[in-house]
Order: C-alpha cells, then structure tokens, then sequence
C-alpha cells in the first residue's frame, strides 16, 4: 500500500515547504516520518547492518535525506529537510543514550565488577548526550538559533558549511556561535552546573 | 557535632542566572582578546554576575580542543568501528568541583544526620542566606553516573508543584560531592511512623500520597520507587498529619522508560511487568502497583510478595496471586481489600488506570461509599471462576453466581444507600455508575463466556432500585439518568435473547426520554435520549424479525438525529448518530428487500463518513466506520448486480482496514475485520470468474481466521468466520477441480461447526452453515443423495427457528435443487417454488444463478434465457451453469479474460 518513491518524495516536498511557510500541521506530519526512518537507520547501524545509499554519505541525517528525498532534491527543500531532522535526530540519540545507560545500571545492579564488559564507546558518550539534550532546553530559554545550531552541528553531524546553509547565516557567524555554544555549554556540563 | 564548611557554589537567583548565562553567551562569541573589554563595559551594580561570567570563562579556556567536537551522531557509527572515542567526556573524570563561592561563607551549616541510603545521606542543614532549616541530601562521590542522575532527580521533583510532593530547593555540590536542598519535613517516614497509626490515618495519608504521585504522573513523572520509606508523614503543631512524597531518586521521563534493562526501584515494591523478559515500556500504572503493595503492608503489617533473595520476589511477584487479605487481626474491611487487589493486579490493565483513580476510591471509603475496585474485582473474580469451571457453571454454577451479584447488587444498592442517604444524588450517581459498569463492563467480560444470563439478577435489582425511589423526588436530569439505565438494561436483555423481557424497560425509557423532549424540545441532550430509546425500542423490534414495527422507531431516530445535526452542524458526535440511524434505516429497508432504498441511504452514510473522516483525518474509529460504510453500499450493490461498482467499494474497504491494521498490529478486532473484508472482496471476484485475485484475498482471509482462532478458541465469531473462510476457500479450489483439497476444508469446516449447533438458544448463523457445509460435502459423495437430504434437514429445521432468513432459504433451494439433479423428483417442484420467490425482483446472484439453473433442469429454457443473459450481463461466473446453459443451447458470457 505504500506509494511509489516519486509521489512520496513530492508529498515530503510539499509537507516541507508547508512547514516552512509557518505550517504546525506540516511538522506534525513530518515529524514521524523523518524520527522513525532516523531511527531505522540507527537501529540498522547498531545491528551492523548499514547500507549507504550513496558514495558520499557521511551521516544518518545524510543518508535519511538520500533515501526519502531522493538525490536530486533541491537545494531549498534539503535545507528544510536538515532543519526538521537535526530536532529528530536529537530525539533518536537522546533515546538510544537513555537505553544504553539504562542497559549499564542494570548490568551493574545484576553483576557488580561484570559492568565493566558492557561499557562500550557508546555507552560512555550517553552521559554527555542527555547531559546537552537537557542544556539545551535551557539554552532555549537564551536564544533559540543556538539550540538550533547546536542540533545541527552535535545531533545531525552537518558540517560548518551546511550549517550555515540551513540557518541562513554566514560561515564566520556559525564559527562565532559554535563558539559560544560550546563554552556556554561546558559551563552547564559540569556536575554541578546550576539547573 | 563538627559543622563542615559547605561551599555555595552558585547562590544565584532565576532572573540572575539567566543573566549570567546570557552574558556568558555574548562573551564567548568574541575572540578571547575582546571579551575583557566587553565584560568591562557591563554595569557595575552587575559585578558579581560579571565574576561569575569570569569565572565560567576562564573554566572554559582548558576546553579541551574536541569538546563536542565530534557529532553525537557518529557514536552510533562508532560501534561498528574499531578504537576508542574521543576524551570529551565530562562524566568519566569529574574535575575537581570544590571551587570557592563568591561570598566567602558557607551557606549551609550540617546539622544532625537524618538517615541515609544506598547513595546518599540526608542531613538536617541551616540555610544561612534564606535563614531557614533544609533537608540537605549529600551523595557519595565516586560514582561516575550520580551528576547525570541527580539533574534529572532535581529536575525531576522540582518540576511538580503539589500538596503531597516534597519540595526541591536548590542542588550544589560540596567537595565534588553532589548534594540538593530540599524542605524540612518534621516527622517521619511512614515506615517509622506505620505502627502508631490508626486504620483512617493510614488510609487518609495513603489517599494524599496517591494525588500526589498523580500529580507526579501528570507531569510525565513516574516515581518507580513507591515505598512506605519514601513517604515523609509530617505533624502539624495541631497534630494534624500530612503525607509527602519524596525521593524521585530514580524517576525517569516517563517517555523511555524501559523495563528489563533497567531494574532500580526496591524488588518487593516492584511492579511484575518490570521484570518481564520483554522489555515493555512502563506507565503509571507500575507506580499503582508499588503503591498497592505499600498499601498492602500498611493495613497488614507485611509484604505480599516475600522472598529471600531477588530470585524468589520475582517469582513471586510474576505468579504467586496476592495473597488475602481476609484473615488478619484486626479485619480489613472489604472495600479496602478490594482496593488492595485492584492495584496489585499482574496484569497492568486490570489496575487502576491513574493514581488519581485510587485515591478517589479510597475517599469513597473513607466517605463509606461505593468502592469502585469492588464491583470491578468481583467481576473479575466471576469471569475467572466462570472460564476455570465452564462446565460446572453451566448447571450448578448459576446458583452461586447469583448469590454473589445478588450479594454484590444488594451491597451496592442497599446497604450503602442506607448509610448515604443524606447523599441522594451522590448516591443515585453511583447506582447508575454501577448499572453502567454491570451493563458494559461485566457484560463484555461474561459474553465470550456465554453467560449472559447472570445480568439478569443486576438488571433485576437495578429496576427494582428505581421502581423504589418515587418520581416526583427525581429531577429532570436524574429522570433522564434513570431512561438511560433502562435502555441499558433492555440492552443486557436483548443480548440474552430475552426479547419480552427487553421491551418493557425500553418502553418505559422511551416514555420517560419523550417526556423529558417535550419538556425541552429544543434541547439537544434530551433530543439525543429520545433517538436513543427510539432506537433501542426499534432494535429490540428488529432483533425480534418484526421489520414493521422497528421502521417507524428507525425513522424517529433518523429524524431526531438530522435535528441534532441541523442544530448543531460542527457537532461530529451528532454526525455519527446520523451515519448510524441511516444506516440502521437502511439495514431494515435491505431485510425488506428495499435494495435500492437501501443503497441511498448506505450512500449516505458513505458521504458522512467521508466527511468525518476528513475532519478528522487520524480518528480511527471513524476510518473503521467508513470501511462499514463501504462495505455496506457494496452489498447492496452486488444486490443490485452492480458488480463491478461492488467490488470497488470492498476494495477501498479492505484499503481502509488494512491501514488500520497496520496501525496496531496487536489489535485483533481489526485483524478480524481486515480479514472479513478479504473474505468479502474474494468471495465476489470468485462469482466473477476472477480466480487468481479471490485466491489470493480468500487464502489472506482463511490465514487470518485461522491464526486468530488458534490464539483465542473460545471466540465463537472467530471460530464462525473461520468456517466460512474455508467454506469460500473451499468453493475456488473445487471450481479450479483441486477438489481433494477442498472436501479436506470443508470436512474441517465441518468438524468445527458441528460443536455450535446444539447450542441453546439456537444461533442463526451456525444452524445456516451447519446446513450448508453438509450441502457442500455431499458433492465429494459417490451418491450425494444421503447428503443432500441431511443438508436439507438441516436448512429445513433452521428455517422453522428463522422463517425470515433468505440466505437459508437460497441454500434451501439449491439443496433442493441438487437432489432433485440426483434423482428426478418432487424436490425440483418445491426448489423451483422457493428460488423463484427469492429471485423475484432480485438482481442478486446469489438469488439469479440457483435459479437459473432449476429453470434449466426444469427445461424451461426461455424462462431461462433472460435470467441468464442478465446474470452474464452483470459479470457473474460460474463454470458448472455456463456448461449446463451451453449444453441446451443457451447464451454463454462472452470470455472476456
């Protein structure tokens, strides 16, 4: 019953454009699209096993784009695209950080000196991403492009150029934000940042 | 004892915070080089903001160079890679966190130790700069997870704002030592406190610790460590006691919280579901459990499910039932033991839905009302006692189920009403409430047991109880409470099959709804009572098969709900009443043989559907309706010979339910429906010849029904569709001559009907099948004759029960039809009689093409031609009567595929 890839490339397109132009049905909508792929993606990822649909890909974000979007997307609609899927990429990650940590204390509550065996990579970033998941809300309350940028640099992995691109500002200004961000951020970090 | 010097780390308010924070923001924009400057240029009366910005800035100098430098995306990606991640981890090395505050004295002084836990202890502390006593809770450091979980605790409980939530200051840290500030409470914890408590207090601070934890809930908050050490019991200078919950130590967003992987809580006080293999994801109801469990240990004095090691109170908690309540000294009153139950269900539906659910059952309690948990756990109980002894309740049984409804009925309605009398509408609220709950609730829990009967005592009772309360002390709104109590217990009535029985009650609602309409005709909750006892009146009429005196009752239900409509166009519920009073309208029409009629009306009940639907594009329920909807106007069409038009709209019918299906794949009403539909849309295309596309959707059918009644084989609809999914199967493979396989389905079809047919009262639709899979069998026989007569026997026997089943009579004839094949006798007289009386005026083929055929027999050859120049006209298919029709020299269709 699903359409085929043309008609649901264009419904994505419209559904975008809709949600550009100030649509909060058209983020409903989108929004569970662009999280479950993204989470499909990463599920695949985790299992090993993970198919890049194009040469170049370099990020979930990327590849999600390439298989729902199709590779001649224009330009407008991938920006679009990259600003609402930073939001869920941030979602998928802060989700699969809370699984993994809680994968960890419970491995510790069963078998006290066996938690070591499960601390993978992942799991020992899990702290800092629920740690910035949770800053950001409060970054919100300070400047919400921060936040914004923050997700597409830490959660989506664009690079400066592409930032700079979906937000609509120059590079010297991601250069000078990201800055900041990260500063600001360190300072919530810190165990014992104020809440 | 010593007082320690405690730093304050950040003695800041909100409003000066948010300031820090911008200004930390702003300057770190700047190149290093500028930011002095700009800093500089801030107001002086900000300067010990601007000390902080400082300090936050210089922290941030020794930055390491890939602070989040790497995307977080990539550490899924880094599973599959081999190496180590980057060093940008804060949490793995806490620096050193002791660093001074900004006003030189401590701010807390450590009074006493108030107690201490697995992670922390808590501490009487004096707030010097609020000049107030905190509790301050110190965590042991060392623990390279505590920061992270003690933002989301702080955060967690201060985010609620309630009565019963202990109230959560500030957080800090004193020598890389996490810790948090919270209020004072004087007092104890209820598990100190428990033994001098008396039954009300008990139950008074248990009712306050569930509003609370449901304000908790409310907020996304589950605290998964509801325990009786986790509940604070403070005294008032007047002696007053006041619960307050604490300690969300563990509570997670409720929003990922996961099960097995992730076992905090206290093991006796963990819900079963937490140790599931599976991970499923928790709700509040696994608070509802904890709390019943420290429900149970309060009035008990011990824990329901005891083990010594971890091993044991899991199995425990997984299969031991809870244990009773029933003997302990002093005795627990039965409501309580009822609440007790209800929250420590194993299955989390059976519990409480919401914590607010318990606490206003235990106000009902205290208030001596009707405990809600009571009825429902007795049903419970009943449904249980009924599935483990079928047999047994089938005779002996109905006697003490109904000494115990009886029971129940008089405790709900007598007793109680005794004690609350100066309660009346309360108390008329809650016998209506309990009425409703026997008629829906415990009427969905005894059907598939087929025991309907039982409600006969409720309903009884209930009537008895309003026949008891005069009139003229009834308001309007309670009169009109009293008519929806009687149309629900005509309903339980009509359900048991004991029509003479329905019609009283619903007369008498209707004569009150019509009453009250008169009152207020303009008034749309009375307009909408009347179409509902109209309705009940005119159904109690249908079931009875008596189609004219249901249509006038149909008619003033279609048109009060039109009224509701054009009195309120946005009203989408009015909307829906007008769907299904067409519907029902044309539901009628159809038994008439009104087909066209019908069809209009079905078509408007497509066109409302629709309509709903697209206001409201993710209600399912409505989606479910339309696909009705379709289905109904493309019976009608096939009716009509309209085949084509037909077999659109089951197939944007069979469209709909897969969408739905596919929505929750565990949802088995809709599993069940998308397999009527395939069976629906198979069995046309198998009469239009279309033999690759019915075998495909009749095999789809056949695996649904036949799955469906191997999960659960006391469904008797289940169990009836999946015979006549094999009955269909069985029919394509014998006109595609695999006809070992399809005697093989219809012999199986046969072995499961044969244990529905002796059921008492007769159930329409099994005696039909009975006859027909007989019917069908006997084509397999060398000599079909002795089948052929048991079929007729059967459908015979079937029609004297149900005079007005046309389907039985269609299979009637063509049983009758194929004998009189076998052996040339009279049955071809009575078989040309009954399918010339069905095929009159008919454009259904399931009325045309027997008909056609016992023409031929007859060689009444051009009464036949146009019968079957009409039926290959509309597309019908069926090899046996082209051969039969070609052999006397008859028009054949013409091959079109």
């Amino acid at each position: 019953m699903t359409g085929t890839p043309p008609e649901h490339t264009r419904e994505l397109t419209q559904l975008l454009r809709a949600w550009r132009g100030g649509s909060q049905e058209a983020e409903a909508e989108l929004w569970p699209i662009l999280y479950r792929e993204l989470k499909g993606l990463a599920r695949a990822v985790l299992r090993g096993r993970r198919h890049s649909a194009g040469p170049q890909t370099t990020t979930l974000v990327h590849e999600a784009c390439l298989r729902l979007m199709g590779s001649e997307v224009d330009w407008n609609d991938r920006r679009h695209f990259f600003a609402v899927a930073a939001r869920a990429m941030r979602f998928v990650l802060v989700d699969e950080a809370r699984h993994r940590l809680a994968q960890k204390r419970g491995a510790e509550q069963g078998a006290g000196e066996l938690a070591e065996e499960v601390i993978d990579p992942a799991t020992l970033r899990s702290p800092e991403v629920l740690a910035v998941h949770q800053a950001l809300d409060r970054l919100g309350e300070i400047n919400p492009r921060h936040v914004k940028m923050v997700e597409l640099r830490y959660f989506a992995g664009l690079s400066l150029e592409e930032t700079a691109d979906v937000l609509e500002v120059s590079r010297p200004t991601v250069v000078r934000d990201w800055r900041a961000a990260r500063v600001w951020l360190h300072g919530q970090l810190q165990p014992t940042a104020p809440l | 004892m010593r007082e320690p010097a405690l730093q304050d780390p950040h003695p800041w308010t909100p409003p000066e915070l948010h300031r820090i924070d911008r200004l930390v923001l702003e300057a770190a924009a700047l190149e290093a080089a500028h930011r002095d400057s700009f800093l500089a240029r801030q107001a002086a009366s900000e300067k010990r903001l601007v000390e902080e910005v400082q300090r936050r800035l210089t922290a941030a100098q020794n930055l390491p160079e890939n602070f989040l430098a790497s995307p977080a995306s990539l550490f899924i990606g880094d599973l599959t890679l081999e190496g180590a991640p980057g060093e940008s981890l804060p949490f793995n090395n806490p620096p050193d966190l002791n660093f001074p505050g900004s006003s030189g004295e401590a701010r807390y002084a450590l009074k006493e130790r108030l107690g201490s836990g697995g992670m922390a202890s808590v501490y009487r502390a004096f707030d010097r700069q609020l000049d107030r006593h905190v509790a301050l809770k110190l965590f042991r450091a060392g623990d390279a997870s505590i920061p992270i979980r003690l933002l989301t605790e702080a955060r967690a409980q201060a985010r609620i704002r309630h009565d019963h939530v202990l109230e959560i200051y500030e957080t800090g840290s004193f020598q890389g030592r996490p810790f948090i500030t919270m209020r004072l409470v004087v007092g104890a914890t209820l598990a100190e406190k428990a033994t001098e408590l008396s039954l009300e207090q008990k139950i008074r601070l248990l009712e306050q610790t569930a509003r609370g934890l449901h304000a908790a809930h409310r907020q996304g908050l589950l605290h998964r460590d509801v325990k009786p050490s986790n509940i604070l019991v403070e005294t008032s200078p007047e002696g007053d006691l006041k619960a307050w919950v604490s300690d969300f130590g563990i509570a997670t967003e409720l929003q990922g919280a996961r099960a097995a992987s992730d076992l905090f809580g206290t093991p006796h006080y963990m819900a079963p579901e937490r140790f599931a293999a599976t991970p499923t994801t928790l709700d509040r109801r696994s608070d509802v459990f904890s709390f019943g469990v420290t429900l149970y240990q309060l009035l008990s004095g011990r824990l329901p499910f005891a083990g010594e090691d971890l091993v044991e109170i899991r199995r425990n908690l997984l299969h031991s039932p809870s244990p009773s309540l029933e003997n302990t000294a002093p005795p627990i009153p039965a409501d309580l033991r009822a609440i007790v139950l209800k929250c420590l269900a194993k299955n989390p539906q059976e519990r409480y839905p919401t914590a607010r659910a318990v606490a206003l059952d235990l106000q009902r309690f205290l208030d001596g009302e009707i405990v809600e948990a009571h009825t429902a756990s007795l049903a419970y109980r009943l449904t249980r006692f009924a599935q483990r002894h079928r047999s047994a309740v089938a005779v002996a049984g109905t006697l003490a189920v109904l000494l115990v409804l009886a029971l129940m009925v008089a405790a709900g309605l007598g007793l109680r009403a005794v004690q609350a009398q100066a309660r009346e509408e309360q108390r008329r609220a809650q016998a209506e409430e309990l009425i409703r709950f026997m008629v829906l609730d415990l009427r969905q829990r005894l059907e598939p047991l087929g025991r309907l009967e039982v409600l006969d005592a409720v309903g009884q009772k209930a009537l008895d109880y309003f026949a008891a309360v005069p009139e003229e002390r009834l308001t309007e709104t309670e009169l009109g409470r009293r008519s929806t109590a009687l149309y629900q217990i005509g309903e339980v009535y009509l359900q048991q099959g004991s029509l003479a029985k329905a019609v009283p009650p619903l007369l008498e609602s209707l004569e009150l709804s019509q009453r009250l309409a008169d009152r207020a005709p303009h008034q749309t909750d009375r307009l909408f009572g009347l179409g509902q006892s109209h309705f009940w009146v005119g159904f109690a009429h249908w079931e009875a098969g008596n189609g004219s005196a249901a249509r006038p009752h149909f008619e003033a239900y279609l048109d009060l709900s039109r009224r509701l409509v054009d009195a309120e166009p946005g009203n989408n519920g009015f909307l829906l009443e007008l769907a299904y009073a067409e519907s029902n309208l044309a539901a009628l029409l159809e038994r008439a043989g009104e087909i066209q009629a019908a069809r209009r009306r079905y078509a408007n009940v497509l066109g409302i559907m629709a309509d709903l639907v697209t206001r409201e594009p993710t209600n399912s329920e409505w989606k479910f309706e339309l696909a009705a909807a379709h289905n109904s106007l493309g019976e009608a069409l096939r009716a009509l010979g309209e085949l084509e038009a037909a077999t659109q709209h089951f197939r944007q019918e069979l469209g709909l339910r897969q969408e739905l299906a596919s929505l929750d794949p565990a949802h088995r009403p809709w599993e069940d429906f998308l397999g009527t539909s395939h069976q629906h849309l198979g069995t046309l295309l198998l009469y239009r010849g279309r033999w690759e596309e019915a075998r495909e959707h009749l095999s789809a059918g056949f695996e649904i029904f036949t799955r469906l009644t191997a999960e659960d084989p006391t469904n008797a609809i289940w169990q009836y569709k999946e015979v006549w999914s094999r009955l269909r199967l069985g029919e394509l493979l014998w006109a595609q001559e695999e006809r070992d396989d399809a005697l093989a389905l219809w012999q199986l079809a046969a072995d499961l009907t044969a244990p529905w047919v002796n059921q008492q009262p007769p159930q329409e639709g099994w005696q039909r099948t009975s006859g027909v899979v007989a019917l069908h069998l006997s084509q397999g026989e060398e000599d079909p004759s002795p089948g052929l007569v048991k079929a007729i026997g059967k459908l015979r026997a079937h029609i004297r029960v149900f005079p007005d089943d046309r389907r039985a009579r269609t299979w009637l004839g063509t049983a009758l039809l194929r004998l009189a094949e076998e052996t040339n006798p009279p049955e071809l007289n009575e078989a040309l009689l009954i399918l010339e009386s069905l095929a009159e005026n008919s454009s259904d083929f399931h009325h045309l093409a027997p008909w056609a055929r016992a023409l031929l027999r007859a060689h009444r050859l051009e009464r036949a031609r146009p019968v079957l120049e009409r039926l290959w006209a509309v597309g019908y298919r069926d090899r046996e009567l082209e051969a039969l029709s070609q052999e006397k020299g008859l028009p054949v269709p013409l091959s079109e595929q």
